[in-house]
């Protein structure tokens, strides 16, 4: 639709930059006129705030009739640039900025419509009294509720954009006086670096930045939650958010960081200790309790004491499998009801976990197929796992607990404590953007959130 | 001290029930084994101190690096590769025992390749790990252990089983003459410190060897020494407890749980000292495999710019690992780790005269 006003000669180098652009419908090429006034315009319609644009441009210019007024309240207007070069003011232009020609010189200003400026309900990580309001989609909205979260003038925003087919901007966000040196320079090369042809999100984003391809434990946090974004900040780590993505990757990151539920912050001493040791133990219990089942069952029942060891033997009674066979099957059953319950719509799920949980567990004992005691084993496992705070980590769990059931049923109890210790030696060696990624850090809460040199 | 120093010689003085050590001691109990012991802690802790303030001296070199600076190559190969060989032998000791003890009391009816694949496959990833690294998972494991730590002295201390008239028949044989290798084999326990020659590399910075350390080292060595000596002869008593095979376990059997889900302590017990086990030999072959990389780093395993030899270095030891395991009968243990004990003094007399001439060599 780009029109041939004839009364109005397109400048050459608008002529350069139309043609580069596609002939798409929304690309529009707008000359305006008034009183011997004279201005162009060029944006894309889709991207750019048609009210803002008509408001501050369209409007002033009839108003003030005039080309050399109109031309000073231009280079006035404090979204406004200078010409970058043609490959970066194409992208610019695709992103929402506008190119205006009036008396002779161009201008490029920021006029881009917003995405979705509204701030989301926590989803993710839930609290009770913790802020009920998780970031937004848009990249300058979250920032500024990071900024109004942290009244500190340190707080240190890089902007950049990536390299990929998105060019999705991003925002690095820092304290200048209390962050690592070392993790900031290698989190900017690793960013420098990246060489992926398309990354659509900032969950997308953390995958990537980690340099090793086959990994299992996540290197950087995501939360929604801009609390912990904030709590995160003051303990000296670093901030990524990405544009159009609610999410923010908090690096580096430790084991323990995983184990922290923003709630603790909101209660007494005791409360959140005691908060806190329960998510330790939910997580000791869904890793361990389904192959501690298959060691005691199938190879030392002595372990036990007598009367519980009867107890277990009997509700075993009829299943005709090893007790491995019947762990794994229960266990995949369950990964299967989790799983359907986070794809199945909100309306069908309760229905869904029903039905699946409790009349499939009942059936399955009833057919002897799976004892008693297992189905209990088997729904502590699945209520633990989702004590863990941070979802990203009972992902992980759940791999895990596969791996030392196996690692059980091979090698029997000594498999069970060599399967923890495999994973504790493997938890040491890795590392977090060059920290640590487990190990005990023998200091006060406060600064132990802080990312220490050893 | 670092935190880390601690726990080095913690373990091994824990460790010391996952070898063969108490049963050596308990068959002396009659003729020296005590005197042997009281001698044994003051050597260790000797040993302790003029280790430890030999490394402080090099914060952050390891003993690798000293001998190729200090000292001419043919007294440095032949060290390392001797070193290599206490570490590696310490490590294999380890190995057997608690695969033995496992087959014995905890899963007698599966196969012995079993037990020790589902071991040296852990051992085998833990070897190749960062020395820093394996200090950290040395820490945690330590960490998780202290409530079992608490939980088994106390039940130990406590069981109307102990038999405390046992135990002072026992100390009445103080007066013998001390016996050669009850002395060496107690004083190994006391020889984590000389772990350092790896791990040193990690304490940059400067220190200093408090008393106070000394004294906590002395008082949990008088602790654990206890434990594994005079615990099995108040359990089973001073006449018969010789005869056991496996003394420390089968004697502490004898305790109860009266409300637990575990009845039978001892398996909490086993659960406690697998760990340390594990994590011993992992300490050990780390060290063995450390040493024996600073020595052999073949160009023929090099692809692009992955060196395969620690690979190398770490399956042959799990291989002759398991080897010895499979032919070792109870008797080879008790026997041959028998010289091994009795060739520590030679050990410790090369150690002490390297660290002289690197003393030599850096001051000159």
């Amino acid at each position: 639709m780009t029109t041939d006003n004839s009364k109005q000669e397109m400048p050459i180098f608008m002529k350069t930059i139309t043609k580069i652009l596609p002939a798409s419908f929304d690309v529009l090429h707008v000359p305006i006129t008034f009183e011997g006034a004279q201005a162009q315009l060029l944006f894309l319609k889709t991207v750019v705030d048609g009210a803002t644009l008509q408001q501050t441009i369209i409007k002033p210019f009839y108003e003030l009739a005039d080309e050399h007024k109109f031309a000073a309240y231009i280079k006035g207007l404090p979204n406004r640039i200078d010409i970058p070069p043609t490959d970066d003011l194409i992208t610019m232009l695709t992103s929402g900025f506008v190119l205006i020609y009036v008396e002779d010189t161009y201008s490029l200003l920021e006029i881009r419509r917003l995405g979705n400026t509204q701030q989301n309900e926590t989803f993710v990580e839930t609290t009770i009294h913790g802020s009920q309001l998780a970031l937004s989609e848009d990249l300058e909205t979250n920032i500024s509720i990071i900024r109004q979260h942290y009244h500190q003038s340190s707080l240190y925003v890089e902007s950049m954009q990536l390299k990929d087919k998105s060019n999705m901007s991003i925002a690095i966000l820092y304290d200048e006086d209390l962050v690592n040196i070392d993790v900031l320079r290698r989190v900017k090369e690793r960013l420098d670096s990246l060489d992926e042809p398309l990354i659509q999100s900032s969950a997308d984003l953390a995958v990537r930045l980690t340099r090793r391809r086959f990994n299992l434990f996540p290197t950087s946090i995501i939360t929604e939650r801009p609390d912990r974004i904030i709590y995160n900040i003051t303990g000296g780590k670093i901030v990524i958010l990405a544009d159009n993505s609610p999410f923010g990757i908090v690096l580096p990151v430790i084991f323990f960081d995983y184990m922290v539920s923003m709630e603790e912050n909101y209660h007494t001493y005791f409360i959140s200790l005691y908060n806190t040791l329960l998510g330790w133990f939910g997580l000791m219990m869904c890793l361990v309790l389904p192959g501690l089942y298959v060691a005691i069952t199938a190879y030392s029942p002595e372990i036990l004491r007598t009367e519980l060891t009867l107890t277990i033997a009997g509700s075993r009674i009829g299943v005709p499998y090893p007790s491995f066979i019947e762990a794994i099957i229960m266990i995949l059953f369950v990964e299967l009801l989790t799983e359907a319950s986070v794809r199945l719509p909100k309306s069908i799920n309760a229905a869904a976990t029903t039905v699946g949980g409790l009349i499939l567990g009942t059936a399955a004992t009833e057919a002897s197929l799976a004892s008693n005691i297992l189905i209990m084993v088997v729904a502590i496992v699945a209520i633990s796992t989702f004590v863990i705070p941070i979802n990203e980590l009972s992902f992980v769990v759940r791999f895990l607990r596969l791996f030392l059931l196996v690692f059980t049923a091979l090698f029997g109890m000594v498999g069970l404590i060599s399967g923890m210790l495999l994973i504790i030696l493997h938890m040491t060696n890795l590392d977090s953007f060059g920290e640590p990624y487990l190990r005990i850090a023998w200091r006060s809460k406060r600064s132990e959130k802080k990312v220490n040199q050893e | 001290m670092s935190r880390f120093l601690y726990y080095l010689i913690f373990m091994n003085m824990l460790a010391v029930i996952m070898t063969p050590v108490p049963r050596l001691l308990l068959l002396r109990s009659g003729d020296g084994a005590l005197s042997a012991i009281l001698l044994s802690i003051v050597a260790g802790v000797l040993f302790t101190y003029i280790t430890v303030s030999f490394f402080l001296q090099f914060p952050g070199q390891d003993f690798i690096q000293l001998l190729k600076k200090h000292t001419s190559n043919w007294v440095r190969i032949p060290v390392t590769l001797f070193f290599a060989f206490m570490w590696f032998v310490a490590g294999i000791i380890t190995l057997v025992m608690t695969v033995f003890l496992l087959i014995t009391f905890l899963t007698p009816e599966m196969s012995i390749y079993t037990i020790t694949l589902s071991i040296l496959i852990t051992v085998f990833f833990g070897v190749l790990l960062k020395s820093k690294s394996v200090l950290f998972t040395l820490e945690i494991v330590f960490i998780i252990m202290i409530p079992l730590f608490v939980l088994m002295f106390f039940k130990l201390f406590t069981s109307s089983e102990l038999d405390l008239d046992q135990v002072r028949l026992a100390i009445t044989h103080i007066n013998t003459l001390p016996d050669y290798t009850s002395f060496t084999s107690s004083t190994f326990m006391f020889m984590g410190s000389a772990n350092l020659i790896i791990y040193n590399k990690y304490f940059k910075e400067k220190h200093h060897i408090s008393k106070g350390a000394l004294v906590a080292i002395t008082c949990l060595g008088i602790f654990l020494i206890i434990n594994a000596y005079l615990i099995p002869i108040g359990y089973s008593g001073f006449d018969k407890v010789h005869q056991l095979m496996f003394p420390w376990t089968s004697s502490v059997d004898a305790v109860r749980m009266k409300f637990g889900f575990i009845e039978r302590v001892v398996f909490i017990f086993m659960f406690l000292f697998v760990t340390i086990s594990f994590i011993s030999m992992i300490v050990h072959w780390h060290v063995a495999y450390k040493l024996v990389l600073s020595v052999f780093r073949l160009k023929i395993l090099q692809v692009q710019q992955q060196n395969y030899t620690p690979f190398l270095i770490a399956f042959v030891f799990c291989v002759i690992g398991m080897w010895i395991t499979i032919q070792a009968t109870q008797y080879d243990l008790y026997h041959y780790s028998m010289y091994y004990y009795n060739i520590l003094p030679i050990f410790v007399a090369i150690f002490f005269l390297t660290m002289l001439a690197i003393k030599r060599g850096a001051s000159s």
